[in-house]
C-alpha cells in the first residue's frame, strides 16, 4: 500500500455522458470533474434527472451501451485509467476495488438466490478464501452491516427481509472484497426516515474504518451535511459547485446551491421555499448558463457564454459567470 | 447548522448479534421440505380423481360415438347371431355404468383388461410400444430443451445481437408451419426423396443401437422442431426482461462475468415460465409422436392407440388415455417441483 497522498482514490474528468438511441448521440452528462481521496466522503448532489446515476454507471462501464454511452472524458482509480480497461480487467475492479450501493434495494437483489449466496459470490470471483471461510466472512459481513441473528438471515431470500434490511445487504455485498472506493447511489431514498439515517451513519462508520474513498449520491443536501467531508452540486448534467461541506454550507458561491440550501427545512426559520421552475429536460439545454431560466442573478450575458467550473479558493469551484460579483447567503448566516 | 450530527459507532454497536439458534439439521431440513412435501402430496391425492374423470370421459364418449364395436370386429358379413354372441362376450350388453365400473374394477387390480382383437392383454400390447414412445419423446423433450433454452437465454440477453435476429426469424418460420405438416414434410424429404437417413420401417431398440439411434433421427428432430421454435420464444422474452432487472445489473456490479451471470442468475430467474411452457410440451409431443409414428411405421403407443381407435378397441384406447393422462400429470408434477425450486417467492403462497 504505498500510494501516494496526492493521487484521488477516484478521480473523474471531463464527463459526457450521451443518449444513443436512434441518430445522434444527445448528451445528458456534460462536463462532470470530480476526485475523492481515500478516507474521504463526497456527497454527489442533485435533483432528480441530473445525471448523478447516470455518473455512479460511468464510472462502473455499466451502462448500456446500447442506450447510453460514455462518450468522452476519463475515470481513474489511483491513476488508472479505466474507460480503456478490457473488459476482462474491468471486471476485476467491479466489485473488488470499486464497489457500488444501488438505489432501490427492492430491485437490486436477486429474488432468486439467497442473501448468503448473492454476498458469496463476489467473494469467490475476488478471492481465493475456500467454502468455509467465505461463509464465515458472509456472516462476519452481515454482523457488521448490523444484521442481527445472521445465521438464519444468510439462508433468507430477499422477499424476507424489510427494506432497510436489505440495504443492508446490499451494503454488505458493496464492502465484501474490501473495495477502496465505494459509489452509494442514493442508498437511502427507498427507506422510511428512521432507517435512513441508520443506513447513512452506517455507510459513513464503515468509510471510515475501512478507509475507503465514499462517493454519496442524493437529491437531498440534509443527507450529505450529516456525512460528507465534500459536497459536488449537480445541476443539468454539470457539476456547478463543489466544496467542502462547512464552506460549501456556510459560503455558497453558486445561486443554485443557495437556492438548495434556502429549501431546506429548518433554514429561515421552517419556511419552505422550492425552487421555482423546472430543470431542463435531458439533452435539451439551454445556451450558456444552464440555471439562467431559473436563476434571480440572471444576466443577458448568463445565456451567451458557457460558464467554466473555475476554483474561487482551495478546493472551493463554482460555476458562475458572476460568481465574483454576488454575495450568496449560506445556512446560519 | 442544522441536523449536522457527528458519525455514530453504529457499526461497533450491532456488530456483536452472531449468536444464531442452533436448531437440528434434520429438522431443519423437513421444516424448508415442509411446503414442497404438500405439494407433492396435494397433486397425488388429485391425480386419483383426475385419471378417474378423463378414463370415464373417453369411456363415455367412445360409447356413444363409435359404432356397434362387435359387428366392426366381425365385419360386415356376420350374422346377426354371432354379433349378438361377441356383444355378450364384450359385455356389451350390460348397462354404460356396470361397464365401466367392471372396467375401473379391472384397473383397481392392477389390469386394463384384453383387447377386443386376439385377446392380448392391453398391458402387454402398451408394454410393447412403450420403449419406442419413450424414446422418441424423451429424445425430443431433451433436444427441445437443450436447444431452445440456450438459444433462448442466450438471445434475449443480447437482445439485437446477430443470434438473437437470426434465431427469431427461423422460430417464426417455424412457429407458422402447422406441427403436424413439419413432421411429415421432414420425413418425406429427408428419408424418401434424399434418403440421408433410413427411411420408413420397424424399428428394433434391441438391435444394434447406432442403427435404432439413426431410425429415431428423423421423428424426433420432426417432433421437436415445432416445440423447440416455442420454447426458444419463451424463453427468449423471459431472458429479455431478467437481462433488463437491477439485480442483474448488482451482479455485474459484483464484478461477475456475463457467462457466469447469464448460467446462474439469468437462467434460474428466467426459466420459470419456459420450464412450465417444457411441461405442457410433452403431452403435446405425445400426441404429435401418435401421428408420426404412424406415418413411419414405428410401433410406439401412438401408433397402437391410432389403431384401435379406428377399429374400436375400446379398452386398448383406454389404456393409452390413461397411462398417457399419468404421464403428462407427472410431468405437470415435475414441473412445480422446478417452479418451486426456481421461485423461491411463490413458495409461501
Ligand atoms: N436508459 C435511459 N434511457 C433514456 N434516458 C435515460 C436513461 N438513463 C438515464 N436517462 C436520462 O438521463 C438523465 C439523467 O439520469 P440519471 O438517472 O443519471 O438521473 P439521477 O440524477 O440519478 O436522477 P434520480 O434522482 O431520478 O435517480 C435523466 O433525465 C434520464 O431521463
Ligand atoms: S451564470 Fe448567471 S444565470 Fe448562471 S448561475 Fe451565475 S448568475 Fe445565475
Ligand atoms: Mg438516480
Amino acid at each position: 500500500m504505498n500510494r501516494t497522498a496526492d493521487v484521488a482514490a477516484l478521480s473523474i474528468g471531463g464527463l459526457e455522458i450521451s443518449l444513443v438511441q436512434g441518430g445522434r448521440p444527445v448528451p445528458v452528462v456534460t462536463g462532470v470533474n470530480l476526485s475523492v481521496n481515500k478516507k474521504e466522503v463526497l456527497g454527489l448532489v442533485g435533483e432528480s434527472g441530473s445525471g448523478k446515476s447516470l455518473t455512479s454507471l460511468a464510472a462502473t462501464r455499466l451502462l448500456d451501451p446500447r442506450v447510453v454511452r460514455t462518450t468522452a472524458g476519463s475515470v481513474k482509480l489511483f491513476g488508472k485509467e479505466l474507460l480503456t480497461l478490457p473488459e476482462a480487467e474491468m471486471r476485476r475492479v467491479r466489485g473488488k476495488e470499486i464497489g457500488i450501493i444501488f438505489q432501490d434495494p427492492m430491485t437490486s437483489l436477486d429474488p432468486a438466490f439467497t442473501i448468503g449466496y448473492q454476498l458469496n459470490c463476489g467473494l469467490r470471483w475476488h478471492t481465493d478464501l475456500t467454502r468455509a471461510a467465505a461463509r464465515n466472512r458472509v456472516l462476519e459481513l452481515l454482523g457488521l452491516v448490523g444484521i442481527g441473528d445472521p445465521r438464519r438471515r444468510v439462508d433468507q431470500y430477499p422477499h424476507q427481509l424489510s427494506g432497510g434490511t436489505r440495504q443492508r445487504v446490499m451494503i454488505a455485498m458493496a464492502i465484501a472484497c474490501e473495495p477502496k472506493v465505494l459509489i452509494a447511489d442514493e442508498p437511502t431514498t427507498a427507506l422510511d426516515a428512521t432507517t435512513q439515517a441508520q443506513i447513512l451513519e452506517l455507510i459513513a462508520s464503515l468509510a471510515t474504518t475501512m478507509e475507503m474513498a465514499t462517493v454519496i449520491t442524493t437529491h437531498d443536501l440534509g443527507v450529505v451535511a450529516d456525512v460528507c467531508d465534500r459536497v459536488a452540486v449537480m445541476y443539468a448534467g454539470q457539476i456547478v459547485e463543489c466544496a467542502t461541506t462547512d464552506e460549501l454550507f456556510y459560503r455558497p458561491k453558486h445561486p443554485y446551491t443557495e437556492r438548495l440550501l434556502q429549501s431546506l427545512p429548518g433554514v429561515r426559520a421552517g419556511r419552505l421555499q422550492g425552487i421555482p421552475g423546472q430543470p431542463p429536460r435531458s439533452g435539451r439545454f439551454p445556451q450558456g448558463c444552464r440555471f439562467a431560466p431559473r436563476c434571480p442573478y440572471a444576466r443577458p450575458g448568463c445565456s451567451a457564454d458557457d460558464p467554466e467550473l473555475t476554483r474561487v479558493q482551495t478546493d472551493h469551484a463554482a460555476r458562475c459567470l458572476r460568481e465574483a460579483e454576488l454575495e450568496l447567503t449560506g445556512v446560519g448566516a | 447548522m442544522s441536523g449536522i450530527s457527528g458519525r455514530g459507532p453504529v457499526v461497533a454497536l450491532v456488530g456483536g448479534a452472531t449468536a444464531g439458534r442452533g436448531a437440528k439439521p434434520a429438522n431443519r431440513f423437513v421444516q424448508k421440505a415442509a411446503p414442497l412435501l404438500r405439494m407433492v402430496a396435494r397433486r397425488v391425492g388429485i391425480a386419483v380423481p383426475l385419471l378417474v374423470l378423463v378414463s370415464f370421459s373417453v369411456f363415455a364418449i367412445s360409447s356413444i360415438s363409435t359404432a356397434d364395436p362387435a359387428r366392426a370386429i366381425l365385419g360386415e358379413g356376420a350374422t346377426p347371431q354371432s354379433v349378438a354372441q361377441l356383444r355378450h362376450q364384450l359385455g356389451l350388453d350390460q348397462s354404460f355404468l356396470h361397464r365401466y365400473w367392471d372396467w375401473l374394477s379391472g384397473v383397481a387390480h392392477g389390469g386394463l383388461g384384453n383387447s377386443w382383437y386376439g385377446n392380448i392383454p392391453v398391458l402387454t400390447k402398451i408394454s410393447q410400444g412403450l420403449p419406442t414412445t419413450i424414446s422418441l419423446v424423451l429424445a425430443a423433450m431433451i433436444l427441445t430443451a437443450v436447444v431452445g433454452i440456450p438459444l433462448g437465454l442466450y438471445a434475449g440477453m443480447r437482445r439485437g445481437g446477430k443470434v438473437d435476429t437470426i434465431a427469431n426469424s427461423l422460430a417464426a418460420i417455424g412457429l407458422a408451419m402447422p406441427e403436424f405438416w413439419v413432421a411429415l414434410v421432414l420425413i418425406l424429404l429427408l428419408s424418401v426423396k434424399l434418403r440421408v437417413l433410413p427411411g420408413t420401417g420397424a424399428l428394433t431398440l434391441s438391435g444394434d443401437p447406432w442403427q435404432a439411434a439413426r431410425h429415431l433421427i428423423i421423428p424426433v428432430v420432426a417432433i421437436a422442431l415445432p416445440q423447440i421454435c416455442a420454447l426458444y420464444r419463451q424463453t427468449r422474452a423471459s431472458a429479455a426482461i431478467v437481462a433488463q432487472q437491477d439485480y442483474v445489473r448488482t451482479a455485474r456490479a459484483g464484478g461477475i462475468s456475463e457467462w457466469s451471470l447469464l448460467r446462474t442468475r439469468v437462467a434460474k430467474n428466467a426459466l420459470v415460465a419456459p420450464v412450465t411452457l417444457l411441461g405442457l410440451q410433452l403431452g403435446r409431443m405425445i400426441g404429435i409422436a401418435a401421428v408420426v409414428e404412424s406415418v413411419y411405421g414405428l410401433h410406439g403407443i401412438g401408433s397402437i392407440a391410432v389403431q384401435a381407435a379406428l377399429t374400436s378397441d375400446l379398452p386398448v384406447v383406454l389404456g393409452v388415455v390413461l397411462v398417457t393422462a399419468a404421464v403428462v400429470m407427472a410431468a405437470n408434477l415435475l414441473t412445480d417441483i422446478a417452479t418451486y425450486y426456481l421461485a423461491p417467492k411463490a413458495r409461501n403462497s
